[in-house]
């Protein structure tokens, strides 16, 4: 409901902004003398950090007037402490941007008390998708890699140690894609992402997710670690296609087909997608503040089209966030929407199911 | 092998590297000096930089950078007991009353001596480890990670003060502070006192700076002398900090060990090193009295170890791209922008690259104590100056340390609040290191029992490693034991163990139980996984409570459980420490009102003119020079400050906003 009615508000002004005549036009707008201060949720060095440093250097280069550009780390309750802020004070003329990321999205989706904003109103400016894959170590289980029907009886009966962080981070993903093949496995919590991957190297997991990009960086080339599926990546039509890094690899809903004879459905699955579009589709993104205005949008849109195009940036991005193609304005909105938002039931499902499987509740 | 180090040391010693790794060791020694920064820090601003540079040159700059912040950060934790960075805790320890005692050149000289042996040790190692660590390295797994922090628990026995059961209370409250805010086991928030400060743990620096810099800022100035209490600084003090070391090479040598295993292992984490380090050399000697006032093996050991370390925290870095500290975190990020990709691959083409970082790191160590060296004399001189004088800066500083873990007012009001437990905790003869490492750990004592029993059940005991660190915990507790220092100072009825006017310590222990029952309580409405731990610790601070309370209830003559300093000493200032909170609760009211720029400001302008009696122009001078340090480190770092209700109606000019 609450949701609603600020979505709604959000598609009102949306189409108050369409209509009404370009007041200011955009070569107007200069940020000459000014600091820009681009906001960080997370500790330096993190990789929502890391890659706001590497747009940072060329950012400046390409805003009208040259600024100032600074980073400004404000870690706190994985973001949720700098967006709080953000949402409440930051001031919509261009001179204040938060780095996003899936942490930003999911308290938001899970309906957190904490999160006191909504970045549905925030304006978007560009998208980084990121790969996600779920890997094993596959003679321990089973898996041949080949027979996705064996894999599956394999996998029901392997004994599956998977260490993450809490039941409420972003790997729901997984838990939510194994739940709906019915597929059990033992969680161990308390484990950061790179904690998780230091216990799956010493083989005391045998399950571990991670973006595709360190997944293949780690095992690449490794015959005994091999991914089960990845969750893909969303076309500009709207489809999900293979992830372009793992091209040989099923994406979850292919997976399921092969396996169950049918293609899924139903609530889970609408989490599962919701999900999806926090984790892959949104892994960072660059926002502007609520209320800020079209033509400092469309500045900011082209100077990230500029930055995201240079040689030692295009260089960069795969090492960063992998190769899948960047949103931006519309299309990062529309993602966003899609990964902060759930419906009454798919709600009530989530509740459930945390609730039954990890006695954890939602609120 | 050697043909990679050769290789390496010829691209270490062209021009443009070795200007990049002099570069590098000048701004880490720079973050290192300011509390608050380190490495991290550091290591963020060059980021940008090191994108698109020549890979050797960066590869200098970076490493030059983390091998030093360990080194400078001396300075602060040694001449003023601010303990900036984590890595400077335990050194306050002895450091700073050798400082106190008019050593300050020494103490600084034992440990850069220390910190440079310690580094080039760690690089030593590292260039062996590279090639047979990674099996060793995955032999340490859940079961190991707990054993690991059971033994460091286990430091706590030799550190818990005069009286053992007050010293494990304090232990036991340092595991429930940290267990406050977000559990690491599920993400919810737990004895939040509904404050969004709270969604995460309490910053580790904030706590180190309020448990050892605001108890002595407050003690100084009411003692109203310089730091140096004779007012003098030997000259030849560096000559004796030499010979100190020379006296101490094998103790120095095994806390390098230490700290270059501890860094490389997983599970523990950088930040315990030192107190691990310290608390051996405290078990290693028969004689521990002198610990705690200024012994010269409390500050061979920290530094020793802490610099070793960061040659330790490489190895995972480097085999299983895997960082062992916060800074090797974010050195593996500046690593894959220039293109390298630690890991197996790494070791079997890109050796040369390896030793580059091997030998960056042992030039870099040498480089760095010797500027160290160099300026020690001068910067030591900041002893025998009037304290009051300083004081202010010191508020100043310590502040704005705090202000650097998460960039909000929680930052400051949490200094405030710890630091008045820790002024308490020290008149009432509660351990503060022992607090420290309850809270250090708490986490992973959390984390690391529940995954071992999770996964191994009892059986992880069938593991020879655990086994082998389950001999030398108990080794550990035998020698807390056994030699346990006879009772140093006789319990008289004039003394601060004396049995009368124990109101006070009543208060204060009340209080520390009323935390410990509204942490318990709180825990109740929570699943296990969210609730249990909290409330263990909560439990086991009131157990070990008991006794002290017992005591105090039953007990009418003079105790080793009753202790009050406020019995012994007179303030020759004439104030009370509640005066000086009060202080520091005025300036950060009014930073509420007009921003901390000029909050500091005019604390420090109003403190230099009425308590130091200073002249009006000079006192304005000083709080006008506290802002233009401001402003250089917010202009050079892109740091921004606290701000007030003033700046929410007006908008002032940088710095000031």
């Amino acid at each position: 409901m609450f949701l609603n009615i600020k979505t709604l508000l959000f598609c009102a002004a949306a189409a108050v902004a369409g209509t009404a005549p370009f007041a200011v036009q955009a070569n107007d707008f200069t940020l000459e003398g000014k600091t820009v201060t681009w906001i960080v949720g997370f500790s330096e060095g993190g990789g929502t950090d890391r890659l706001t440093r590497v747009l940072q250097t060329k950012l400046s280069d390409h805003l009208p007037g040259n600024p100032n550009v600074i980073v400004l780390n404000k870690p706190g309750g994985g973001s949720v402490i700098a967006s709080n802020d953000f949402h409440k004070n930051a001031p919509a003329d261009g001179t204040t941007l938060i780095m996003a990321s899936t942490s930003t999205l999911l308290p938001v989706l899970l309906g957190s008390k904490v999160a006191e904003y909504d970045p549905n109103e925030w304006v978007a400016i560009t998208g980084f998708a990121r790969g996600a894959t779920m890997y094993a170590i596959s003679d321990e289980l089973g898996l041949s890699g080949t027979d996705m029907q064996a894999d599956y009886e394999a996998l029901k009966s392997a004994n599956i140690r998977f260490g993450t962080e809490t039941p409420l981070s972003a790997e729901l993903l997984d838990f939510v894609s194994m739940e709906m093949l019915g597929v059990d496995a033992r969680y161990v919590f308390g484990l950061s992402s790179k904690d998780a991957e230091a216990a799956f190297q010493r083989a005391e997991m045998n399950v571990n997710t991670d973006n595709t990009r360190s997944y293949l960086k780690d095992y690449g080339d490794d015959p005994k670690v091999n991914p089960v599926w990845s969750y893909g990546v969303i076309d500009a039509a709207g489809q999900l296609q293979r992830d372009p890094d793992l091209p040989d690899i099923p994406t979850f809903p292919e997976f399921y087909e092969a396996v169950r004879g049918e293609s899924p459905s139903g609530t889970a699955y609408e989490l599962q997608k919701s999900l999806m579009n926090a984790k892959v589709m949104l892994s960072k993104a660059v926002m502007l503040p609520k209320g800020t205005p079209d033509h400092i949008r469309d500045v900011y849109i082209k100077a990230l089209k500029a930055v995201t195009s240079e040689p030692d940036v295009v260089a960069a991005l795969p090492r960063e966030i992998g190769s899948m193609p960047l949103n931006f304005g519309d299309e990062t909105q529309r993602a966003m929407a899609l990964g902060t938002q759930m419906a009454p039931e798919v709600r009530a499902w989530a509740a459930r199911f945390l609730e039954e499987r990890f006695d954890t509740s939602l609120d | 092998m050697a043909e990679s180090a050769l290789l390496a040391l010829a691209q270490l010693t062209t021009t443009g590297t070795l200007l990049a790794l002099f570069t590098g060791v000048v701004v880490g020694l720079i973050v290192g000096i300011l509390p608050g920064l380190g490495g991290t820090a550091g290591l963020a601003l060059l980021l940008p930089l090191v994108f698109g540079m020549d890979p050797n040159a960066a590869l200098a700059l970076m490493i030059g950078l983390v091998a030093v912040t360990t080194t400078s950060d001396t300075f602060p934790a040694v001449l003023m007991g601010i303990p900036g960075t984590s890595g400077s805790q335990a050194t306050v320890l002895d450091g700073f009353p050798m400082t106190k005692k008019g050593g300050g050149t020494r103490a600084l000289s034992i440990a850069f001596v220390s910190s440079l042996v310690g580094g080039v040790f760690g690089a030593f190692v590292l260039s062996f480890a590279v090639y047979f660590a990674q099996p060793v390295i995955l032999q340490i797994g859940f079961g190991e990670q707990f054993m690991l922090v059971i033994l460091a628990l286990s430091m706590v026995g030799i550190l818990t003060g005069s009286n053992i059961w007050k010293g494990l209370a304090a232990c036991s409250l340092g595991l429930l502070l940290g267990a406050l805010g977000s559990a690491p086991l599920s993400g919810v928030q737990r004895a939040t006192f509904g404050v969004e400060y709270l969604l995460d743990p309490l910053p580790l620096v904030v706590m180190g700076l309020a448990m050892f810099a605001t108890p002595e800022i407050v003690d100084l100035l009411r003692r109203q002398s310089s730091i140096s209490e004779t007012g003098t600084l030997s000259a030849t003090g560096w000559l004796q900090g030499l010979k100190d070391w020379g006296h101490n090479w094998w103790l120095a040598l095994r806390c390098s060990m230490i700290g270059s295993i501890i860094g490389a292992l997983p599970g523990l984490g950088g930040s315990v090193v030192d107190w691990i380090a310290y608390g051996h050399a405290v078990q290693s000697t028969k004689n521990r009295e002198s610990y705690g006032t200024g012994d010269p093996r409390g500050i061979v050991a920290p530094e020793s170890a802490n610099n070793a370390k960061e040659g330790g925290a490489l190895i995972p870095t480097l085999l299983l791209g895997i960082p062992g500290s916060g800074s090797m975190a974010i050195l593996l990020g500046g690593l894959v922008l220039i293109g390298i990709e630690p890991g197996k691959d790494m070791i079997d083409n890109n050796m040369d690259k390896v030793y580059l970082m091997i030998w960056s790191i042992a030039a870099a160590n040498i480089l760095g104590a010797g500027i160290c060296f160099f300026l020690a004399p001068q910067i030591a001189r900041i002893t025998t100056m009037r304290y009051v004088l300083i004081a202010p800066f010191m508020i100043g500083l310590i502040f704005f340390a705090a202000f650097q873990a998460t960039r909000s007012w929680g930052d400051l009001i949490a200094l405030l609040l710890l630091s008045i437990l820790a002024i308490y905790m020290k008149r009432f003869g509660w351990s503060r290191p022992a607090l420290l490492i309850g809270f250090v750990l708490s986490e992973r004592v959390e984390a690391s029992v529940y995954q071992t029993v999770t996964l191994y059940g009892i059986t992880f005991l069938e593991r020879p490693i655990v086994l082998v660190l389950l001999a030398l915990t108990l080794t550990s507790i035998a020698l807390a034991i056994l030699f346990k220092p006879s009772a140093a100072e006789a319990v008289t009825e004039e003394g601060p163990h004396t049995h009368r006017q124990l109101g006070p310590q009543w208060l204060f222990i009340l209080g520390v139980i009323a935390l410990a029952v509204y942490i318990l309580v709180d825990g109740l409405q929570f699943n296990r996984l969210t609730g249990l731990f909290p409330m263990v610790a909560s439990i086991s601070t009131l157990v070990f409570l008991t006794p002290v309370v017992m005591t105090m209830l039953r007990w009418r003559a003079p105790s080793g459980f009753f202790y009050d300093h406020e019995r012994t000493a007179a303030s020759a200032s004439g104030r009370s420490a509640e005066f000086y909170i009060g202080m520091i609760l005025v300036m950060l009211l009014v930073s509420g009102l007009i921003g901390f720029v000029l909050g500091i400001a005019t604390f420090i302008a109003f403190f230099l003119y009425r308590s130091a009696g200073q002249p009006w122009w000079k006192s304005v001078l000083g709080g006008a020079g506290f802002v233009l340090f401001l402003a250089i480190l917010s202009d050079q770092l892109t740091l921004r400050y606290p701000t007030g209700l003033l700046q929410m109606f007006v908008s002032l000019p940088w710095p000031l906003q």
